[in-house]
Protein backbone atom coordinates (compact mmCIF):
# COMPACT_ATOMS: atom_id res chain seq x y z
CA UNK A 1 0.00 0.00 0.00
CA UNK A 2 2.89 2.33 0.53
CA UNK A 3 4.16 1.32 -2.71
CA UNK A 4 1.18 2.80 -4.57
CA UNK A 5 1.58 5.75 -1.87
CA UNK A 6 4.57 6.65 -2.96
CA UNK A 7 3.90 5.90 -6.79
CA UNK A 8 1.05 7.97 -7.37
CA UNK A 9 2.03 11.32 -5.28
CA UNK A 10 5.10 11.12 -7.96
CA UNK A 11 2.60 10.16 -10.84
CA UNK A 12 0.61 13.30 -9.59
CA UNK A 13 3.55 15.59 -9.34
CA UNK A 14 4.70 14.77 -12.64
CA UNK A 15 1.43 15.83 -14.08
CA UNK A 16 1.19 19.14 -12.54
CA UNK A 17 4.31 19.80 -13.41
CA UNK A 18 3.52 18.65 -17.23
CA UNK A 19 2.08 22.11 -17.94
CA UNK A 20 0.78 21.11 -21.31
CA UNK A 21 -0.82 18.08 -19.82
CA UNK A 22 -2.49 20.68 -17.32
CA UNK A 23 -3.64 22.67 -19.53
CA UNK A 24 -5.30 20.26 -21.68
CA UNK A 25 -6.84 18.08 -19.04
CA UNK A 26 -7.45 20.73 -15.91
CA UNK A 27 -8.06 24.14 -18.36
CA UNK A 28 -9.58 23.22 -21.50
CA UNK A 29 -12.68 21.77 -20.69
CA UNK A 30 -13.46 24.38 -17.90
CA UNK A 31 -12.09 27.27 -21.08
CA UNK A 32 -14.61 24.88 -23.32
CA UNK A 33 -17.56 25.01 -21.27
CA UNK A 34 -17.51 28.19 -20.19
CA UNK A 35 -17.12 29.46 -23.99
CA UNK A 36 -19.35 27.61 -25.34
CA UNK A 37 -21.88 27.85 -22.38
CA UNK A 38 -21.60 31.89 -22.52
CA UNK A 39 -22.24 32.09 -26.18
CA UNK A 40 -25.54 29.76 -26.02
CA UNK A 41 -26.60 30.73 -22.87
CA UNK A 42 -30.38 31.29 -23.95
CA UNK A 43 -30.63 28.30 -26.04
CA UNK A 44 -31.67 24.83 -25.28
CA UNK A 45 -31.92 21.01 -25.91
CA UNK A 46 -34.64 19.18 -25.90
CA UNK A 47 -36.59 20.47 -22.39
CA UNK A 48 -32.98 21.28 -20.57
CA UNK A 49 -30.86 24.16 -21.19
CA UNK A 50 -28.00 24.30 -23.83
CA UNK A 51 -25.79 24.28 -20.29
CA UNK A 52 -26.96 22.14 -18.64
CA UNK A 53 -27.02 19.57 -21.85
CA UNK A 54 -23.26 20.58 -22.09
CA UNK A 55 -21.97 20.23 -18.82
CA UNK A 56 -22.16 16.51 -18.70
CA UNK A 57 -20.22 15.93 -22.29
CA UNK A 58 -17.49 18.12 -20.91
CA UNK A 59 -17.45 15.56 -18.17
CA UNK A 60 -17.10 13.17 -20.29
CA UNK A 61 -14.51 15.22 -22.16
CA UNK A 62 -12.33 15.38 -18.93
CA UNK A 63 -12.51 11.71 -17.97
CA UNK A 64 -11.30 11.00 -21.61
CA UNK A 65 -8.41 13.88 -21.97
CA UNK A 66 -6.95 11.89 -18.08
CA UNK A 67 -8.19 8.69 -18.66
CA UNK A 68 -6.63 7.89 -22.12
CA UNK A 69 -4.85 10.94 -23.23
CA UNK A 70 -2.24 11.48 -20.66
CA UNK A 71 -2.17 8.10 -19.43
CA UNK A 72 -1.40 6.68 -23.02
CA UNK A 73 1.23 9.22 -24.01
CA UNK A 74 2.97 9.58 -20.42
CA UNK A 75 3.19 5.98 -20.35
CA UNK A 76 4.52 5.62 -24.43
CA UNK A 77 6.75 8.34 -23.04
CA UNK A 78 8.06 6.96 -19.82
CA UNK A 79 8.78 3.54 -22.09
CA UNK A 80 10.50 5.38 -24.70
CA UNK A 81 13.04 6.95 -22.17
CA UNK A 82 13.96 3.53 -20.65
CA UNK A 83 12.14 4.23 -17.20
CA UNK A 84 9.56 1.39 -17.24
CA UNK A 85 12.36 -0.75 -18.06
CA UNK A 86 14.54 0.33 -15.04
CA UNK A 87 11.25 -0.26 -12.96
CA UNK A 88 11.30 -3.39 -13.98
CA UNK A 89 14.36 -4.20 -12.84
CA UNK A 90 13.00 -3.27 -9.52
CA UNK A 91 10.17 -5.48 -6.95
CA UNK A 92 7.42 -2.96 -8.23
CA UNK A 93 4.40 -5.09 -9.58
CA UNK A 94 2.85 -3.55 -12.71
CA UNK A 95 0.04 -3.50 -10.84
CA UNK A 96 0.85 -1.22 -8.69
CA UNK A 97 2.55 0.96 -11.32
CA UNK A 98 -1.07 1.04 -13.28
CA UNK A 99 -2.56 1.24 -10.17
CA UNK A 100 -0.83 4.91 -9.55
CA UNK A 101 -1.64 5.71 -12.70
CA UNK A 102 -5.61 4.67 -12.86
CA UNK A 103 -5.83 6.51 -9.52
CA UNK A 104 -3.73 9.57 -10.42
CA UNK A 105 -6.05 9.96 -13.56
CA UNK A 106 -8.77 9.14 -11.28
CA UNK A 107 -7.98 11.94 -8.94
CA UNK A 108 -7.63 14.67 -11.55
CA UNK A 109 -10.95 13.61 -13.07
CA UNK A 110 -12.16 14.03 -9.21
CA UNK A 111 -11.17 17.81 -8.89
CA UNK A 112 -12.34 18.30 -12.92
CA UNK A 113 -15.85 16.82 -12.39
CA UNK A 114 -16.40 18.93 -8.47
CA UNK A 115 -15.17 22.24 -10.15
CA UNK A 116 -16.46 21.87 -13.47
CA UNK A 117 -20.15 20.57 -11.55
CA UNK A 118 -19.96 23.82 -9.42
CA UNK A 119 -19.03 26.18 -12.24
CA UNK A 120 -22.33 24.65 -13.99
CA UNK A 121 -24.61 25.85 -10.94
CA UNK A 122 -23.05 28.36 -9.94
CA UNK A 123 -22.49 30.53 -13.06
CA UNK A 124 -24.57 29.20 -15.44
CA UNK A 125 -27.70 28.04 -13.47
CA UNK A 126 -27.53 24.07 -14.56
CA UNK A 127 -30.24 21.96 -12.10
CA UNK A 128 -28.79 19.10 -11.10
CA UNK A 129 -31.90 16.59 -11.13
CA UNK A 130 -30.44 12.89 -11.26
CA UNK A 131 -29.22 9.91 -9.37
CA UNK A 132 -25.82 10.62 -7.88
CA UNK A 133 -25.15 6.57 -7.39
CA UNK A 134 -25.94 6.20 -11.45
CA UNK A 135 -23.22 8.92 -11.50
CA UNK A 136 -20.65 7.72 -10.06
CA UNK A 137 -21.26 4.27 -11.22
CA UNK A 138 -21.53 5.63 -14.93
CA UNK A 139 -18.00 7.78 -13.98
CA UNK A 140 -16.21 4.20 -12.35
CA UNK A 141 -16.90 2.56 -15.67
CA UNK A 142 -15.93 5.17 -17.96
CA UNK A 143 -12.32 5.63 -16.26
CA UNK A 144 -12.02 2.17 -16.89
CA UNK A 145 -12.86 1.89 -19.90
CA UNK A 146 -11.12 5.13 -21.20
CA UNK A 147 -7.71 3.63 -18.87
CA UNK A 148 -8.21 0.52 -21.08
CA UNK A 149 -8.41 2.38 -24.48
CA UNK A 150 -5.17 4.22 -22.99
CA UNK A 151 -3.24 1.25 -22.18
CA UNK A 152 -4.24 -0.50 -25.37
CA UNK A 153 -3.08 2.42 -27.57
CA UNK A 154 0.36 2.65 -25.59
CA UNK A 155 0.77 -1.18 -26.09
CA UNK A 156 0.31 -1.07 -29.61
CA UNK A 157 2.35 2.40 -30.47
CA UNK A 158 6.34 2.24 -29.32
CA UNK A 159 7.41 5.78 -30.54
CA UNK A 160 6.20 8.70 -27.91
CA UNK A 161 5.46 11.55 -31.03
CA UNK A 162 3.26 9.18 -32.70
CA UNK A 163 1.61 8.04 -29.71
CA UNK A 164 0.88 11.86 -28.96
CA UNK A 165 -0.34 12.07 -32.51
CA UNK A 166 -2.90 9.12 -32.19
CA UNK A 167 -4.15 9.71 -29.07
CA UNK A 168 -4.86 13.23 -30.01
CA UNK A 169 -6.46 11.73 -33.44
CA UNK A 170 -8.74 9.56 -31.71
CA UNK A 171 -9.61 12.26 -28.84
CA UNK A 172 -10.39 15.59 -31.03
CA UNK A 173 -12.84 14.25 -33.62
CA UNK A 174 -14.68 11.99 -30.81
CA UNK A 175 -15.12 14.86 -28.96
CA UNK A 176 -16.99 16.55 -31.89
CA UNK A 177 -18.65 14.11 -33.37
CA UNK A 178 -20.04 11.65 -30.23
CA UNK A 179 -22.73 14.70 -28.73
CA UNK A 180 -20.09 15.69 -25.78
CA UNK A 181 -20.88 19.37 -27.05
CA UNK A 182 -23.76 19.18 -29.86
CA UNK A 183 -26.80 16.73 -29.99
CA UNK A 184 -25.64 13.73 -32.13
CA UNK A 185 -29.32 14.29 -34.43
CA UNK A 186 -27.94 17.64 -35.85
CA UNK A 187 -24.85 15.69 -37.02
CA UNK A 188 -24.72 14.01 -40.51
CA UNK A 189 -26.10 10.45 -41.00
CA UNK A 190 -22.79 8.83 -41.58
CA UNK A 191 -21.44 10.73 -38.50
CA UNK A 192 -24.08 9.48 -36.86
CA UNK A 193 -23.55 6.00 -37.73
CA UNK A 194 -19.52 6.44 -36.64
CA UNK A 195 -20.71 8.22 -33.39
CA UNK A 196 -22.73 4.50 -32.45
CA UNK A 197 -19.47 2.92 -32.39
CA UNK A 198 -17.37 5.22 -30.10
CA UNK A 199 -17.52 4.69 -26.81
CA UNK A 200 -17.35 8.53 -25.44
CA UNK A 201 -20.86 8.28 -27.31
CA UNK A 202 -22.85 6.00 -24.87
CA UNK A 203 -20.34 7.37 -22.22
CA UNK A 204 -21.56 11.15 -22.32
CA UNK A 205 -25.24 9.67 -22.95
CA UNK A 206 -25.18 8.12 -19.64
CA UNK A 207 -23.69 10.91 -17.54
CA UNK A 208 -26.64 13.46 -19.09
CA UNK A 209 -28.96 10.71 -18.26
CA UNK A 210 -27.59 10.31 -14.66
CA UNK A 211 -27.51 13.98 -13.75
CA UNK A 212 -30.39 15.05 -15.69
CA UNK A 213 -33.22 12.43 -15.51
CA UNK A 214 -31.54 10.00 -12.98
CA UNK A 215 -33.97 6.85 -13.80
CA UNK A 216 -33.49 3.19 -13.15
CA UNK A 217 -31.15 0.60 -14.13
CA UNK A 218 -33.29 0.69 -17.88
CA UNK A 219 -32.00 3.75 -18.45
CA UNK A 220 -28.47 2.75 -18.23
CA UNK A 221 -27.85 -0.87 -19.86
CA UNK A 222 -27.14 -0.40 -22.69
CA UNK A 223 -24.83 2.41 -22.52
CA UNK A 224 -22.81 0.79 -19.39
CA UNK A 225 -22.70 -2.79 -21.14
CA UNK A 226 -21.32 -1.09 -24.44
CA UNK A 227 -18.40 0.53 -22.19
CA UNK A 228 -18.12 -2.42 -20.60
CA UNK A 229 -17.27 -4.57 -24.08
CA UNK A 230 -14.87 -1.63 -25.23
CA UNK A 231 -13.17 -2.26 -21.91
CA UNK A 232 -12.78 -6.04 -22.05
CA UNK A 233 -11.20 -5.87 -25.66
CA UNK A 234 -9.11 -3.03 -25.47
CA UNK A 235 -8.07 -4.94 -21.91
CA UNK A 236 -7.61 -8.48 -23.77
CA UNK A 237 -5.12 -6.26 -26.13
CA UNK A 238 -3.43 -4.96 -23.67
CA UNK A 239 -2.49 -8.39 -21.95
CA UNK A 240 -1.59 -9.67 -25.18
CA UNK A 241 0.83 -6.95 -26.79
CA UNK A 242 1.83 -4.62 -23.76
CA UNK A 243 6.07 -4.60 -23.36
CA UNK A 244 8.09 -2.93 -21.39
CA UNK A 245 10.78 -1.56 -23.35
CA UNK B 1 29.65 -19.75 -2.68
CA UNK B 2 28.22 -19.08 -5.88
CA UNK B 3 26.80 -15.84 -6.69
CA UNK B 4 25.60 -16.25 -9.93
CA UNK B 5 26.26 -19.54 -12.51
CA UNK B 6 25.68 -20.02 -15.86
CA UNK B 7 25.69 -23.04 -17.33
CA UNK B 8 25.29 -23.66 -21.75
CA UNK B 9 23.32 -20.61 -21.95
CA UNK B 10 22.10 -19.88 -25.21
CA UNK B 11 19.83 -16.86 -26.93
CA UNK B 12 19.52 -16.52 -30.63
CA UNK B 13 18.22 -13.73 -32.84
CA UNK B 14 17.42 -14.98 -36.11
CA UNK B 15 20.98 -16.37 -37.26
CA UNK B 16 22.79 -13.97 -34.93
CA UNK B 17 23.86 -16.16 -32.00
CA UNK B 18 24.13 -13.06 -29.50
CA UNK B 19 25.03 -15.90 -26.64
CA UNK B 20 26.30 -19.14 -27.85
CA UNK B 21 27.05 -21.77 -25.50
CA UNK B 22 28.24 -19.33 -22.66
CA UNK B 23 29.16 -20.56 -19.18
CA UNK B 24 30.77 -19.39 -15.88
CA UNK B 25 30.36 -18.66 -12.15
CA UNK B 26 30.44 -15.75 -9.87
CA UNK B 27 31.75 -16.00 -6.80
CA UNK B 28 30.74 -14.45 -3.78
CA UNK B 29 32.30 -10.82 -3.08
CA UNK B 30 34.73 -10.84 -6.64
CA UNK B 31 33.98 -8.67 -8.92
CA UNK B 32 33.69 -10.45 -12.26
CA UNK B 33 33.64 -8.35 -15.64
CA UNK B 34 32.67 -9.58 -18.88
CA UNK B 35 35.00 -7.84 -21.64
CA UNK B 36 34.14 -7.40 -25.32
CA UNK B 37 33.50 -5.25 -28.48
CA UNK B 38 30.25 -4.03 -28.72
CA UNK B 39 27.92 -6.68 -30.17
CA UNK B 40 30.01 -9.64 -27.94
CA UNK B 41 26.64 -10.36 -26.57
CA UNK B 42 27.37 -8.72 -22.86
CA UNK B 43 24.36 -6.76 -22.83
CA UNK B 44 22.00 -9.72 -23.50
CA UNK B 45 23.73 -11.96 -21.02
CA UNK B 46 23.49 -10.16 -18.08
CA UNK B 47 19.91 -9.07 -19.21
CA UNK B 48 19.11 -13.07 -19.04
CA UNK B 49 20.39 -13.18 -15.48
CA UNK B 50 18.57 -9.82 -14.44
CA UNK B 51 15.54 -11.78 -15.57
CA UNK B 52 14.74 -9.01 -18.60
CA UNK B 53 15.19 -11.73 -21.28
CA UNK B 54 14.15 -15.32 -21.79
CA UNK B 55 16.97 -17.39 -23.08
CA UNK B 56 16.59 -19.71 -25.71
CA UNK B 57 18.17 -22.72 -23.55
CA UNK B 58 20.64 -23.14 -20.95
CA UNK B 59 20.86 -22.69 -17.27
CA UNK B 60 21.37 -19.21 -14.62
CA UNK B 61 21.16 -18.74 -11.19
CA UNK B 62 21.48 -15.81 -9.35
CA UNK B 63 21.43 -15.48 -5.46
CA UNK B 64 20.34 -19.58 -5.94
CA UNK B 65 17.49 -18.12 -7.49
CA UNK B 66 15.89 -18.55 -11.13
CA UNK B 67 15.35 -14.97 -12.63
CA UNK B 68 12.10 -15.86 -14.34
CA UNK B 69 10.40 -17.88 -11.55
CA UNK B 70 11.68 -16.10 -8.42
CA UNK B 71 12.04 -12.84 -10.37
CA UNK B 72 10.45 -10.41 -7.18
CA UNK B 73 12.56 -12.11 -4.67
CA UNK B 74 15.74 -11.76 -6.61
CA UNK B 75 15.07 -8.12 -7.55
CA UNK B 76 14.87 -7.43 -4.01
CA UNK B 77 18.30 -8.74 -3.75
CA UNK B 78 19.85 -7.65 -6.61
CA UNK B 79 20.87 -3.44 -7.71
CA UNK B 80 20.91 -2.79 -11.39
CA UNK B 81 22.47 -0.12 -13.54
CA UNK B 82 21.34 -0.22 -17.30
CA UNK B 83 23.25 0.56 -19.85
CA UNK B 84 21.16 3.81 -20.81
CA UNK B 85 20.50 5.63 -17.44
CA UNK B 86 16.51 6.30 -18.08
CA UNK B 87 15.40 7.76 -14.59
CA UNK B 88 12.37 10.13 -14.33
CA UNK B 89 13.70 13.27 -15.67
CA UNK B 90 10.86 15.59 -14.49
CA UNK B 91 11.55 14.32 -10.84
CA UNK B 92 13.90 15.94 -8.22
CA UNK B 93 16.84 13.60 -6.89
CA UNK B 94 15.84 13.22 -3.21
CA UNK B 95 12.45 12.43 -4.98
CA UNK B 96 13.70 10.22 -7.19
CA UNK B 97 15.58 8.20 -4.47
CA UNK B 98 12.62 8.37 -1.65
CA UNK B 99 10.44 6.65 -4.77
CA UNK B 100 13.08 3.70 -5.39
CA UNK B 101 13.52 3.38 -1.71
CA UNK B 102 9.92 2.47 -1.49
CA UNK B 103 10.31 -0.34 -3.40
CA UNK B 104 12.06 -2.43 -1.05
CA UNK B 105 11.65 -4.28 2.09
CA UNK B 106 15.05 -3.15 3.56
CA UNK B 107 15.80 0.67 2.25
CA UNK B 108 18.86 2.53 3.06
CA UNK B 109 19.65 6.21 3.71
CA UNK B 110 19.25 7.87 0.90
CA UNK B 111 21.30 10.76 2.17
CA UNK B 112 24.44 8.45 2.96
CA UNK B 113 24.06 7.50 -0.82
CA UNK B 114 23.94 11.05 -1.57
CA UNK B 115 27.19 12.04 0.52
CA UNK B 116 29.23 8.84 -0.66
CA UNK B 117 28.62 10.46 -4.12
CA UNK B 118 29.08 14.47 -3.77
CA UNK B 119 26.04 14.75 -4.81
CA UNK B 120 24.32 15.84 -1.32
CA UNK B 121 23.89 19.57 -2.49
CA UNK B 122 21.78 18.24 -5.86
CA UNK B 123 19.32 16.64 -3.49
CA UNK B 124 16.48 19.38 -4.98
CA UNK B 125 18.02 19.37 -8.53
CA UNK B 126 15.76 17.81 -11.03
CA UNK B 127 17.07 14.92 -12.86
CA UNK B 128 16.82 16.52 -16.35
CA UNK B 129 19.11 19.14 -14.89
CA UNK B 130 21.93 16.87 -13.61
CA UNK B 131 25.06 16.71 -16.04
CA UNK B 132 26.07 13.09 -17.71
CA UNK B 133 28.04 12.31 -15.22
CA UNK B 134 26.02 13.48 -11.99
CA UNK B 135 23.22 11.25 -13.68
CA UNK B 136 25.30 8.22 -14.16
CA UNK B 137 26.30 8.32 -10.01
CA UNK B 138 22.35 8.55 -9.45
CA UNK B 139 21.89 5.29 -11.11
CA UNK B 140 24.53 4.28 -9.75
CA UNK B 141 23.48 5.04 -6.28
CA UNK B 142 20.23 3.42 -6.94
CA UNK B 143 21.85 -0.13 -7.38
CA UNK B 144 22.69 0.50 -3.60
CA UNK B 145 19.47 1.72 -2.04
CA UNK B 146 18.29 -2.07 -0.83
CA UNK B 147 21.52 -2.97 0.52
CA UNK B 148 22.40 -5.15 -2.23
CA UNK B 149 24.48 -8.08 -2.11
CA UNK B 150 24.97 -8.40 -5.77
CA UNK B 151 25.34 -5.61 -8.22
CA UNK B 152 24.83 -5.66 -12.39
CA UNK B 153 26.90 -2.67 -13.89
CA UNK B 154 26.42 -2.62 -18.02
CA UNK B 155 28.78 0.09 -19.47
CA UNK B 156 28.79 1.38 -16.12
CA UNK B 157 31.33 4.60 -17.83
CA UNK B 158 30.21 4.50 -20.83
CA UNK B 159 30.58 7.92 -22.46
CA UNK B 160 32.06 9.34 -19.89
CA UNK B 161 35.16 11.66 -19.64
CA UNK B 162 38.41 10.39 -18.52
CA UNK B 163 38.21 11.95 -14.75
CA UNK B 164 34.72 10.69 -14.03
CA UNK B 165 35.44 8.14 -15.08
CA UNK B 166 38.36 7.31 -12.62
CA UNK B 167 35.56 8.74 -9.68
CA UNK B 168 32.94 5.78 -10.93
CA UNK B 169 36.12 3.31 -10.81
CA UNK B 170 37.08 4.55 -7.21
CA UNK B 171 32.92 4.21 -6.13
CA UNK B 172 32.69 0.47 -7.21
CA UNK B 173 36.14 -0.39 -5.68
CA UNK B 174 34.25 0.55 -2.94
CA UNK B 175 30.96 -1.58 -3.17
CA UNK B 176 33.81 -4.17 -3.48
CA UNK B 177 35.49 -3.23 -0.61
CA UNK B 178 32.04 -3.53 1.21
CA UNK B 179 31.66 -7.21 0.11
CA UNK B 180 29.33 -6.74 -2.88
CA UNK B 181 29.48 -9.10 -5.35
CA UNK B 182 29.48 -7.10 -8.91
CA UNK B 183 28.88 -8.25 -11.93
CA UNK B 184 30.10 -5.75 -15.15
CA UNK B 185 29.94 -5.39 -18.49
CA UNK B 186 32.85 -2.97 -20.51
CA UNK B 187 34.86 -2.12 -23.30
CA UNK B 188 36.99 -0.26 -21.67
CA UNK B 189 40.37 -2.45 -21.05
CA UNK B 190 41.61 0.01 -17.89
CA UNK B 191 38.04 -0.84 -16.78
CA UNK B 192 38.24 -4.35 -16.91
CA UNK B 193 42.18 -4.54 -15.78
CA UNK B 194 41.50 -1.69 -12.87
CA UNK B 195 38.23 -3.13 -11.17
CA UNK B 196 38.04 -7.31 -12.16
CA UNK B 197 39.11 -9.69 -10.03
CA UNK B 198 38.67 -12.31 -12.96
CA UNK B 199 37.66 -11.26 -16.67
CA UNK B 200 36.22 -13.23 -18.85
CA UNK B 201 36.43 -11.95 -22.82
CA UNK B 202 33.67 -12.18 -24.66
CA UNK B 203 33.71 -12.19 -29.12
CA UNK B 204 30.90 -13.33 -30.83
CA UNK B 205 28.16 -14.83 -27.91
CA UNK B 206 31.44 -17.20 -26.61
CA UNK B 207 33.94 -16.62 -24.01
CA UNK B 208 37.24 -17.38 -25.57
CA UNK B 209 39.27 -16.59 -22.24
CA UNK B 210 38.36 -16.21 -18.45
CA UNK B 211 40.95 -15.48 -15.63
CA UNK B 212 42.43 -13.11 -13.65
CA UNK B 213 43.99 -10.03 -16.00
CA UNK B 214 47.22 -11.02 -14.43
CA UNK B 215 46.95 -14.47 -15.20
CA UNK B 216 45.69 -13.37 -18.86
CA UNK B 217 48.10 -11.19 -19.40
CA UNK B 218 51.03 -13.54 -18.21
CA UNK B 219 49.69 -15.93 -21.25
CA UNK B 220 50.84 -13.61 -24.16
CA UNK B 221 54.50 -14.18 -25.72
CA UNK B 222 55.09 -10.53 -25.96
CA UNK B 223 54.47 -8.86 -23.31
CA UNK B 224 55.39 -5.27 -24.24
CA UNK B 225 54.58 -2.70 -26.53
CA UNK B 226 56.45 -0.23 -28.42
CA UNK B 227 54.51 2.50 -29.91
CA UNK B 228 55.55 5.28 -32.80
CA UNK B 229 55.13 7.20 -35.63
CA UNK B 230 57.54 6.98 -38.32
CA UNK B 231 57.48 10.25 -40.26
CA UNK B 232 58.76 8.91 -43.54
CA UNK B 233 58.35 5.63 -45.22
CA UNK B 234 59.38 2.49 -43.66
CA UNK B 235 58.63 -1.50 -44.58
CA UNK B 236 57.01 -3.33 -42.02
CA UNK B 237 59.03 -6.73 -42.84
CA UNK B 238 61.98 -4.88 -41.49
CA UNK B 239 60.77 -4.24 -38.62
CA UNK B 240 59.55 -7.61 -37.76
CA UNK B 241 63.47 -8.69 -38.82
CA UNK B 242 64.58 -7.42 -35.51
CA UNK B 243 65.68 -9.99 -33.35
CA UNK B 244 62.95 -9.95 -30.03
CA UNK B 245 59.78 -8.59 -32.11
CA UNK B 246 57.06 -10.89 -32.02
CA UNK B 247 54.46 -9.28 -34.00
CA UNK B 248 53.74 -5.33 -36.17
CA UNK B 249 50.94 -3.90 -36.19
CA UNK B 250 50.41 -0.91 -38.66
CA UNK B 251 47.78 1.57 -37.03
CA UNK B 252 48.13 3.66 -40.59
CA UNK B 253 49.58 7.62 -41.18
CA UNK B 254 53.00 5.78 -39.94
CA UNK B 255 51.69 4.68 -36.71
CA UNK B 256 53.60 1.23 -35.56
CA UNK B 257 53.25 -1.02 -32.69
CA UNK B 258 55.66 -3.78 -31.92
CA UNK B 259 54.95 -6.57 -29.62
CA UNK B 260 57.74 -7.62 -28.22
CA UNK B 261 59.64 -9.81 -25.15
CA UNK B 262 62.03 -7.88 -24.62
CA UNK B 263 62.51 -3.82 -24.71
CA UNK B 264 66.39 -3.14 -24.19
CA UNK B 265 67.75 -4.95 -27.61
CA UNK B 266 64.95 -4.19 -29.71
CA UNK B 267 65.05 -0.51 -28.87
CA UNK B 268 68.43 -0.24 -29.51
CA UNK B 269 67.64 -2.47 -32.67
CA UNK B 270 65.00 0.06 -34.08
CA UNK B 271 67.14 3.27 -32.93
CA UNK B 272 70.01 2.09 -35.47
CA UNK B 273 67.49 1.60 -38.02
CA UNK B 274 65.93 4.63 -37.19
CA UNK B 275 69.39 6.46 -37.55
CA UNK B 276 70.55 4.54 -41.04
CA UNK B 277 67.58 5.53 -42.99
CA UNK B 278 67.42 9.04 -41.53
CA UNK B 279 63.93 8.26 -39.82
CA UNK B 280 62.60 10.62 -37.36
CA UNK B 281 60.61 8.88 -34.84
CA UNK B 282 58.09 10.52 -33.46
CA UNK B 283 55.70 9.91 -29.65
CA UNK B 284 57.52 6.72 -28.89
CA UNK B 285 56.50 4.82 -26.05
CA UNK B 286 57.04 1.43 -24.25
CA UNK B 287 54.00 -0.06 -22.39
CA UNK B 288 53.74 -3.11 -20.77
CA UNK B 289 51.03 -5.70 -22.52
CA UNK B 290 47.36 -5.09 -21.67
CA UNK B 291 44.43 -7.38 -21.78
CA UNK B 292 43.83 -5.70 -24.92
CA UNK B 293 46.54 -7.44 -26.31
CA UNK B 294 45.18 -11.06 -24.99
CA UNK B 295 42.37 -9.55 -27.53
CA UNK B 296 44.29 -9.00 -30.10
CA UNK B 297 46.36 -12.31 -29.70
CA UNK B 298 42.99 -14.63 -29.58
CA UNK B 299 40.68 -12.90 -32.40
CA UNK B 300 43.58 -11.25 -34.72
CA UNK B 301 41.77 -7.40 -33.82
CA UNK B 302 41.34 -4.62 -31.57
CA UNK B 303 38.42 -4.47 -29.16
CA UNK B 304 37.73 -1.01 -30.58
CA UNK B 305 38.36 -0.27 -34.08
Amino acid sequence: MKVLYRQLEVELKLFLRNKQEVFFTALFPLLMMSLFGYLNKEASVGNVSYVAFLLPGVIGMSVMAAAFLNLSTSLVRQRDDGILKRLRGTPLRAWALLGAKVLTASTVILFQVLLLISVGVLFFGVEIAGSVPWFLATLLVGVFAFTAMGLALASLINNADTASAAAHAIYLPMLFICGAFFPLDVMPRLLQHVAKALPLTYFVDALRCAMLEGGGLGNYAKDLSVLLGWLICCFAITVKTFRWE
Amino acid sequence: MSMITVDNLRKHYGDVKAVDGISFEVQEGETFGFLGPNGAGKTTTIEIIEGYKTPDSGNVTALGLDPRKDGYELKERIGIMLQETSLYPDLRVGELLRLFASYYRNPVDPGALLEMIGLQEKKRAFVRELSGGQRQRLAFILTLINDSELLFLDEPTAGLDPQSRRAAWEWISRAREKGKTVFLTTHYIEEAENLCDRVAIINHGKIIALDTPKRLMANLDAKHRIEFVADGPIDAARLKAIPGVDKVLEAGRGEFVLYVRETQPVLRELMALAEREGLPLRDLRVEGATLEDVFIKLTGRRIRE
